[in-house]
């Protein structure tokens, strides 16, 4: 047995024990939008995965992406698919249905203000069933399926890549000297786009003159796409500093260009995407929304697209219909057809615009995106390293308050950041 | 796109890993082993068979970036996996780490252009990496058909709970009459109580789990236990019809369980849905191959195939003397015998490469393990075959501690002292330990250590036996509480959840708001032991709620009816209340609760199974608020619940699972499994050899030098016959004596710097009626009569220096 030559062991101590380097992986949407809207509370549900108890974004999200997926494949490998308008009842439902099932079995189950399932033996009529959810599944897929799905070259592409944390996080003190960042999109070519020039999407991006450039030229690239369970956030402008999301969803798609491209370093992203289909069926909180954002009652006109004050008088009127049944905050369909969504009237309109958004995407942009989500990660992993050294979760994970994400946070009624907050209280309601 | 020598050397100068050969010609060349493992073509099938601390996630990272960037394999075309998440993580983190490591170098070094543009097109992240369970749903899902759902597999925890319901419950196993109590009895566990609902569904789940993983003809286990024959043979009919059950109601759900996610990527070989994926396959990498079973070989095997068709191969990384997950259906005899199928099934025959080179721990420790791996003449027959070389220990400028152990009259007062001794160690001066001439003095390291620099590693790290005395977990954790500056220990597995003081109060105060007078209850089938601790949990709550009026309030609130202020009473009697809403209130006015890491893994265990037994359940795990009196319905959704979430917690159905408790907070001493510790390594490494041998009655010969083989071997003997598995060439009970020396062997080789074996008195006593077989303090299994004292070649441990 060979021993060292020299040794004291007065003078020496113990090995230290080095925790493993290890390359963290985080999701773009569940982990760094969440620890930037709050730190503790991604502690709590991200990586103490502590589940929600209403998850009704998550399953929303989670809905709408799944159905317009599964409608993508089927309309690529099913006959009967593949014309549209797909009938509701024949076409539609059967995703939703799926959709549903495969949420179920994940234990995330649909929130009854939104879906209810439908049992062909016993529910009769299944349209006395319908929610929101469904609404906005058929919406999303007659106003964009039959022009998206012929210009999409994949689906769903998972996308993964790794970048260094930001240099000026010592070593030291994390666990980790690169992470990994994930996502998921649907990627439309160029290839595409230019055979298709009287396609509305390609109308859409034809907008914009960068785009246009890029399309009459003849290089090869992508355009992304991502679907959004949610209405279109406002741009910051200094009257609402808070309002993150607008930026931060451009960045989300900066961040997924710079990760195709580390998949296909040949191909450039140009442009990315975004479809906020909550806009095509919002509920009445969401057009009460949409007026007192376009500036209503003398109010600042605080969204990218207002409404117009003649349309005001529609929105308010759709808002009735969508509101009709409003105890379980079901549609009530006769109404709905009224306002069939691909009507001229203005609010029909107003709403197919505010659904889609085009984040034009170069190398500065791409840049700035990266730059924000590398200073996320440097913070979660400092917020990490705090409760390892001190294992105290309070200290090392501060909340922050934000009226929306707190009302709907389980941990609300022992959280410091609700402490004086109006409207919030330590006592738990019941029930 | 580089040449192996300038891959080498960038390894060497970017990574400080020089595998180069040695300049001079001494004749030692320590690391020619790993370098043949990495520099092996891209169609080289290889076999590492890797000691403790040798470095293979090293070697194996190594050797997939060398066909990167030496060979030109895309990562796209390559797979590597491994037995546990933790695993999969620290590799994939290291491929990335040295993978774009190695790339920044390059960039800087590469002047040709095609190179260059080559370099930047390697994506590490295309690389398939994981474990086989999550490999597995990524290929499914994103190889599936518009229509075929993609799968998802069923967390363990409701797993067990559907086996309770739908296999025990709903299919009569708890009924007496039926046969299953005889076939239980010849495969029991190690309680000698009769067994609740809970233990016969772990039966179930085990028998379930060997049918898969050994891919056992049902049929012709059927046929050997005629229906018409003995109880225990009708008692196979009973068993296989309850799992038939549990299957199904898995598939009316939409889900399947891991054994089943396995079975459907095999069988996806056949339809061609991953042909996509497959035609450009070239490399598999499967690590801790000593736990594969044969489900999983033929899974690897068919990518073996695939990769051998274009022109790639497998490299499988493992060591027999650490298989320790036979109870998870690992066959170590597949890995023993690995050359042989591996040319018979896939046709090739691998170079066989060994890595004994140990950088881990110091002389002393290898030493020490490599004595006590060597001492059973029998356990080295069942070894892979021809034996492999002994461990060396290569750390370079370690202190030589002797090894150690502090054996007292009683767990009590070894946990005094233990508690002293970690105390000084983390926060005194250090304790000196004299062995011959030499003083050496054992402190961490007072700058950069840590209270996580110790572990202490158990088979079990209950706190209580299962007649409620305290074991050194608990004692342990109370002194050093007591210490002047007090430590704490993380211990989360330390009590059943159904046990921890918080949790018991949290599910005692859910039930006074649902159940006060337990009248619910009492309405539903529950065994005695479910009804007990309901009833416990109740009275903990009760018993807390003078001291919390809020919670009193909120509890008189839930018990009336009284809706908050703020809610519509009408609205509110209709609402549908899910279990997790209702916990997450109560735990507002819990604070032990809210914030403590102990506490918050086992809070995940309870809303976890809310979450997923709500998948089977019938009121989705939710309750009608409702009026009082409470109707029907209000009273169904509570008994609903209670059956699907409380009673399966009750019976211990539920715990909290390993996998979740992934980071050791660095201010607590770790208590932890050998099955916890494994793929870890600590400076000190403290191995309870035998703390409950105060009272023999708790320290039964299963848990120390088995007379009797055990639940896995027996039913290994059971459905061997009836599986494609080669005949067993050892008993029952030589594979329980392998597998305790192999526990023992893992434990004793995560020490880096200092290991101590620590126990009672009672295991060094020689006198016959006195003596305490036990594999880890150095018995070998019985070698005839009279046995003594060749049973014993560690008689007093005279290689340990006493503290």
């Amino acid at each position: 047995m060979d021993c060292p030559k020299q040794w004291n062991s007065e003078a020496m101590n113990v090995s230290i024990r080095k925790a493993d380097k290890i390359v963290p992986e985080y999701s773009l949407t569940g982990d760094l939008q969440s620890h930037r809207r709050c730190p503790r509370q991604y502690r709590l549900y991200n990586l103490a995965a502590l589940p929600p108890s209403k998850p009704v974004q998550q399953w929303f999200g989670e809905f709408i992406h799944g159905v317009m997926e599964e409608a993508c494949l089927r309309w690529r490998d099913d006959d009967d698919y593949r014309t549209f308008p797909w009938d509701w009842h024949t076409l539609i439902l059967p995703i939703e249905m799926e959709i549903y099932a495969r949420l179920q079995a994940k234990g995330l189950k649909a929130p009854p203000g939104l879906f209810r399932r439908y049992d062909r033996v016993n529910d009769g009529d299944p349209k006395t069933l319908r929610r929101l959810a469904s609404y906005r599944a058929e919406a999303a897929i007659s106003t964009w399926a039959p022009s998206l799905f012929p210009l999409v070259t994949s689906v769903e592409v998972r996308l993964k890549g790794s970048r260094r944390i930001p240099p000026d996080v010592p070593s030291a003190i994390t666990r980790a000297d690169r992470y990994s960042v994930t996502g998921v999109v649907d990627v439309l070519s160029a290839v595409d786009l230019r055979k298709s020039p009287d396609n509305p999407i390609v109308r859409k991006l034809l907008e914009n003159s960068v785009v246009r450039t890029e399309l009459e030229g003849t290089s090869d690239f992508d355009v992304i796409v991502d679907y959004k369970g949610m209405r279109r956030p406002i741009p910051p402008d200094s009257s609402q500093p808070d309002n993150r999301t607008w930026e931060e969803q451009a960045w989300q798609l900066q961040t997924y260009s710079w990760l195709r491209q580390q998949q296909a370093p040949d191909r450039r992203v140009i442009a990315g995407v975004l479809l906020y289909l909550n806009e095509l069926v919002p509920a009445r909180a969401d057009i009460k929304e949409l007026i007192r954002e376009s500036g209503d009652g003398g109010h600042p006109i605080l969204t990218d697209l207002p409404a117009t004050k003649d349309d005001w008088d529609d929105a308010t009127a759709y808002a009735r219909a969508v509101a009709e049944a409003s105890a379980t905050q079901s549609v009530d369909d006769d109404l709905l057809d009224e306002y069939d969504l691909a009507s001229d009237r203005p609010v029909m309109k107003l709403l197919r615009e505010r659904s889609f958004r085009l984040v034009p995407i170069d190398q500065f942009t791409v840049k700035e995106g990266l730059a924000n989500f590398d200073r996320t990660v440097a913070d979660i992993e400092g917020c990490v390293h705090m409760e390892g050294q001190f294992g105290d979760i309070k200290s090392a994970w501060k909340p922050s308050f934000e009226r929306r994400t707190c009302t709907a946070c389980d941990f609300k009624y022992h959280c410091e950041a609700t402490v004086s907050q109006k409207g919030f209280s330590n006592d738990p309601t019941v029930p | 796109m580089i040449s192996l020598d300038h891959y080498f050397n960038i390894v060497a100068d970017r990574l400080r890993l020089d595998l180069r050969p040695p300049q001079s010609s001494t004749g030692i060349d320590p690391n020619a082993e790993q370098r043949s493992a990495v520099s092996a073509s891209p169609n080289q099938p290889l076999f590492m068979v890797a000691g403790p601390g040798s470095g293979k996630t090293t070697a194996s990272t190594l050797r997939i970036l060398k066909l990167i960037l030496v060979d030109g394999l895309d990562p796209s075309q390559m797979l590597a996996t491994t037995f546990t998440r933790k695993a999969a993580a620290s590799l994939r983190s290291r491929v990335i780490d040295y993978g774009e490591t190695l790339r920044e170098t390059l960039r800087a070094e590469l002047t040709d252009s095609a190179a260059q543009s080559r370099l930047e097109r390697i994506d590490l992240n295309a690389m398939r990496l994981g474990t086989l369970d999550s490999i597995a749903q990524d290929l499914l899902t994103e190889f599936r058909l518009a229509g075929a759902a993609a799968p998802h597999p069923l967390e363990n925890l409701a797993r067990h709970s559907v086996f309770v319901t739908v296999g025990v419950l709903e299919q009569n196993l708890h009924q007496s009459q039926s046969s299953f109590p005889a076939l239980f009895k010849e495969f029991p566990d190690y309680d000698t109580r009769p067994p609740n609902a809970a233990r016969k569904a772990a039966l179930l789940v085990d028998i379930h789990d060997r049918l898969g993983n050994d891919r056992v003809n049902i049929d012709g286990w059927l046929a050997g236990n005629p229906e018409n024959g003995t109880p225990r043979q009708r008692g196979v009919h009973y068993a296989t019809n309850a799992i038939q059950a549990v299957r199904q109601a898995f598939v009316d759900a939409g889900v399947c369980d891991f054994a089943g996610l396995s079975g459907i990527l095999l069988e996806s070989f056949e339809t061609g849905a991953l042909e996509p994926f497959l035609r450009n396959l070239r490399f598999i990498l499967v690590d801790e191959y000593q736990d594969t079973n044969l489900l999983q070989e033929a899974i690897y095997f068919a990518f073996a195939r695939q990769a051998r068709t274009n022109n790639g191969s497998i490299c499988v990384v493992g060591d027999d003397d650490q298989s320790i997950y036979r109870f998870r259906g690992a066959t170590v005899d597949l890995f023993q015998r690995f050359e042989g199928r591996l040319q018979k099934e896939v046709g090739v025959k691998p170079q066989r490469i060994e890595l004994m080179n140990n950088y881990r721990s110091t002389p002393v420790v290898v030493n020490f393990v490599n004595q006590f791996i060597a001492l059973d003449p029998r356990y080295q027959t069942g070894r892979v075959q021809p034996l492999k070389p002994e461990i060396v220990a290569r750390r370079q400028d370690t202190i030589p501690y002797p090894i150690m152990r502090m054996f007292r009259p009683t767990r009590k007062e070894l946990a005094r002292d233990l508690a002293d001794f970690i105390h000084d160690v983390v926060h005194g001066k250090g304790r000196t330990v004299i062995e011959g001439d030499q003083t050496f003095r054992v402190a961490v390291d007072p700058e950069h250590g840590s209270p996580n620099d110790v572990a202490l590693l158990m088979n079990s790290v209950m706190e209580h036996t299962a007649s409620g005395i305290d074991r050194l977990p608990k004692l342990l954790r109370d002194e050093l509480a007591g210490q002047r500056t007090p430590l704490k220990v993380f211990n989360p597995r330390g009590q059943a959840l159904r046990d921890q003081p918080e949790i018991s109060f949290l599910l005692g105060a859910a039930l006074l708001c649902l159940d006060p007078e337990g009248e619910i209850s009492a309405g539903l089938r529950l065994t005695n032991d479910e009804s007990t601790r309901i009833n416990d949990w109740r009275n903990i709550a009760l018993s807390n709620l003078t001291k919390n009026q809020r919670l009193q309030a909120f509890v008189a609130r839930w018990q009336t009816r009284s809706p908050s202020r703020s809610n519509n009473p009408n609205r509110a009697a209709g609402e549908r209340v899910g279990l997790n809403e209702l916990f997450y209130k109560l735990v507002a006015h819990i604070p032990d609760i809210q914030y403590d890491i102990e506490q918050l893994a086992l809070l995940e265990a309870v809303t976890r199974t809310v979450t997923a037994a709500s998948v089977f359940a019938k009121f989705n795990c939710e309750v009608i608020f409702g009026r009082t009196p409470l109707d029907g319905l209000v009273k169904a959704s509570i008994a609903a619940a209670i059956r699907d979430v409380f009673a399966p917690i009750a019976n211990g159905a539920i715990d909290t699972n390993e996998d979740l408790l992934v980071t050791l907070p660095r201010d607590r001493i770790s208590i932890m499994t050998v099955h916890q510790a494994k793929g870890l390594e600590f400076p000190i490494t403290i191995v309870d050899v035998g703390s409950d041998a105060d009272n023999m009655r708790s320290f039964k010969a299963w848990k120390r030098y088995p007379g009797s083989p055990s639940r896995p071997h027996l039913l290994e003997n059971e459905l061997r016959p009836y599986s494609d598995l080669d005949n067993l060439n050892r008993s029952a009970l030589d594979r329980a004596f392998d597998d305790m020396v192999r526990q023992a062997f893992v434990a004793f080789s995560r020490a880096q710097d200092v290991l101590i074996l620590v126990g009672c008195d009672r295991l060094l006593e020689e006198k016959k009626s006195r003596r305490v077989p036990n594999i880890a303090t150095g018995w070998i299994r019985p070698q005839g009569n009279p046995g003594w004292p060749e049973d014993w070649p560690w008689r007093g441990l005279p290689q340990t220096v006493e503290l």
